[in-house]
């Protein structure tokens, strides 16, 4: 094998690698409630910082493609900010509210609701307490993570919204697209489905979208998917034009921009040797 | 010793008794010797004689009920058995300078001498004098009686008159058991309005009445006095209230303080926390946290609150509120239907001296004399407002 065989493997491997990296998601945790903020002063901040964190673990055990992280990031896919927020009553209800921003554009939620932590029932606040703060508001997190329209209202609300990658790869051999999401991390149910956004003119007005996810062999350990669906100007495209007309505009110089994002996502857990996932229950 | 000679024929030139013994039994001779004899034997009838006893005998009483009225206490048992052996030592010595004087035996003296014409009128000049006596002396007594178990010391002082413008008339006096303070005043040319107070312990009611010229007021102490009707309030924050409060041993965070306004006065709790606050009294005399929290009303009268309040914490809440050292917020007695200002907020400013104001409530003092709970938050609409 001569030097430029080998200096073209690395090459192509580094950039499997590369676009393997999942999408950052920024995970927040703020403090508004002027209860809180009064009680806890200066002990807010690590409050904050530990309340996203936990946070950021329980998505990333429910939402394994993407990476949440906290703290400082500087071009983050999206972010998912949750704040402690207390409403004008009397007796405050303090609930946590949802914001997002994809980007730097802000998203507007339609089904995250605002999940209470403290009804106007419940008289024993802990705004004085830090370690209190943490472990009840951490606890009413946890419960709110295990409720199964909660997930939904984050999937439908938030996942779906968040970009993937700009681009994707193909397997022309086996007619394979090739996503740069890692097989084995991303966690990707058998009813896992990609949609392929264009943006505005010159982009196509096509929608393209993806499922039967695999193990792409080959590359890296990342996922395959195949088009099941192909629309141009509102008409369904033939199965046997969906790889020509949907699949190879994706790449090359003419391609056009686009972005790959879920359409919906079922967690799923990889096993080995098989191109496949066994659904679990999140 | 003193002689005179005296010249020879005198009537008592023999005698060699010295001048001044026969000069007392003549003048105890004369004193017996009517100026203007009423008859031939140079006494009094019978019935003239009659009636001169009955004026000594009105006379002894009279003297006898003055000087137990205003004058006994004021004398030891000691003072009275010793004044009268000296008075009957006296009189014993009056009529042995008689006897020796030739006055006789000395037996008769007193009814010689009422038998005199005018002995009626020495009586009734001396009825006067009594007269005078009750009239013009009035005599204040303390007393130590009436303690209950335990009680062993009473501050004690009498002022005159009333109000800012009092002043003290006695006193302060310390009353130990058995002790007997006070004294007759002689002549008293008006009467007093007075006051009497138990400083030390502060739980008896003030006690007033009126001192007449002639007046004697014998006080027991304390058993004169009325117990004291205390119109203590415990402050229990509303479950609004009681949510923001920090919990009493927490320190950091924003603290809160409660304003009570009393009688144009404002007194601060500076660091108001999840738990009850007694007020009412000056400090000193409010009850311990063992008698807020023991006391079956307020306990009550919590629980009962935090029932109606529906909240699902509320055994939490109420064990946290008793548990919690009450707070003794020491103010001017309060009195029954008095006007209450309370306001609750927080410190605020770079230096947390600035007070931010939450809310208000305008409260009455229960009229019953018995400690209530008065509840403060903001849900309690119509007493608190923002």
């Amino acid at each position: 094998m001569n030097k430029r065989a080998v200096a073209f493997l690395c090459l192509v491997s580094v950039a499997s690698v590369a676009m393997a990296d999942p999408p950052k998601v920024l995970v927040e945790f703020r403090i508004e409630s002027q209860s809180f903020k009064d009680g806890l002063k200066a002990d807010a901040a690590p409050v904050e910082t530990a309340l996203a964190t936990q946070l950021a673990t329980l998505l990333q055990t429910k939402f394994p493609p993407m990476q949440w992280v906290t703290g400082p990031l500087a071009d983050p896919a999206a972010t998912l900010t949750a704040s402690l927020a207390e409403d004008d009553s009397a007796m405050r209800r303090i609930f946590i509210k949802w914001t997002a921003k994809i980007g730097t554009q802000p998203l507007t939620l339609h089904k995250l609701e605002e999940w209470t932590i403290y009804d106007t029932k419940r008289a024993s606040r802990p705004y004085f307490d830090a370690a209190k703060t943490k472990t009840e508001v951490g606890d009413k997190i946890v419960q709110w993570m295990r409720v199964d329209h909660t997930r939904d209202d984050v999937h439908d609300d938030f996942l779906v919204q968040v970009p993937l990658s700009r681009q994707v790869e193909l397997d022309t051999v086996k007619k394979n697209v090739v996503l740069p999401l890692s097989w084995r991390s991303a966690k990707l149910g058998e009813g896992s489905e990609f949609r392929v956004d264009f943006g505005n003119d010159p982009a196509p007005d096509m929608k393209i979208f993806l499922n039967n996810v695999g193990e792409a062999r080959g590359f890296n350990g990342l996922t395959r998917s195949r088009v099941f669906l192909c629309t141009d100007s509102g008409e369904n495209l033939p199965e046997g034009k969906w790889w020509k007309n949907c699949a190879e505009i994706l790449t090359g110089n003419g391609a056009p921009p686009y972005v790959l994002r879920f359409k919906h996502y079922v967690i799923g857990e990889p096993v080995d040797g098989i191109a496949g996932t066994v659904a679990v229950q999140p | 010793m003193a002689f005179v000679i005296e010249p020879a024929g005198s009537r008592h030139y023999y005698d060699r008794t010295p001048i001044i013994r026969r000069r007392a039994a003549r003048a105890a001779q004369e004193m017996f010797v009517p100026d203007t004899p009423a008859s031939p034997s140079g006494e009094v009838s019978i019935w003239a004689y009659r009636g001169t006893l009955a004026l000594f005998a009105l006379l002894a009483a009279g003297l006898v009920v003055w000087f137990q009225w205003h004058v006994e206490p004021f004398v030891t048992g000691t003072l009275v058995i010793g004044g009268t052996i000296t008075a009957w030592g006296v009189w014993q010595l009056a009529l042995s300078f008689y006897k020796k004087g030739g006055g006789g035996d000395g037996q008769d003296v007193m009814r010689r001498w009422l038998r005199k014409p005018r002995a009626w009128l020495t009586m009734l000049f001396g009825m006067f004098v009594v007269a005078v006596l009750h009239f013009l002396t009035s005599s204040v007594y303390l007393r130590f009686e009436g303690a209950e178990q335990g009680e062993s010391e009473f501050r004690v002082q009498v002022l005159e008159g009333k109000g800012k413008d009092a002043k003290v008339f006695m006193g302060p006096y310390t009353l130990h058991a058995g002790d007997v303070v006070g004294y007759p005043r002689f002549p008293t040319w008006e009467s007093r309005e007075l006051t009497f107070q138990i400083l030390e312990p502060r739980k008896y009611d003030v006690k007033q009445k009126p001192l007449p010229t002639w007046g004697r007021l014998d006080i027991k102490v304390p058993g004169s006095f009325d117990d004291k009707a205390f119109y203590n309030v415990v402050f229990v924050p509303d479950m609004a209230l009681y949510s923001n409060l920090p919990p009493r041993r927490i320190k950091g965070g924003t603290r809160h303080y409660l304003d009570v306004t009393f009688n144009g006065k404002t007194v601060t709790l500076p660091d108001f926390a999840q738990q009850l606050v007694v007020t009412g009294q000056p400090e000193q005399d409010l009850p311990d946290k063992y008698a807020v929290r023991g006391d079956d009303l307020i306990r009550e009268e919590i629980t009962d609150y935090y029932l109606q309040a529906e909240i699902e914490d509320r055994d939490t809440v109420i064990a946290t509120l008793f548990n919690a050292q009450p707070a003794r917020l020491g103010t001017a007695e309060f009195t029954p239907g008095a006007k209450l200002v309370v306001e609750v907020g927080k410190w605020t400013g770079d230096a947390g001296r600035d007070k931010k104001k939450d809310f208000s409530c305008e409260l009455s003092v229960p009229t019953d004399g018995v400690m209530h709970v008065l509840v403060i938050g903001p849900t309690m609409l119509g007493e608190c407002h923002e």
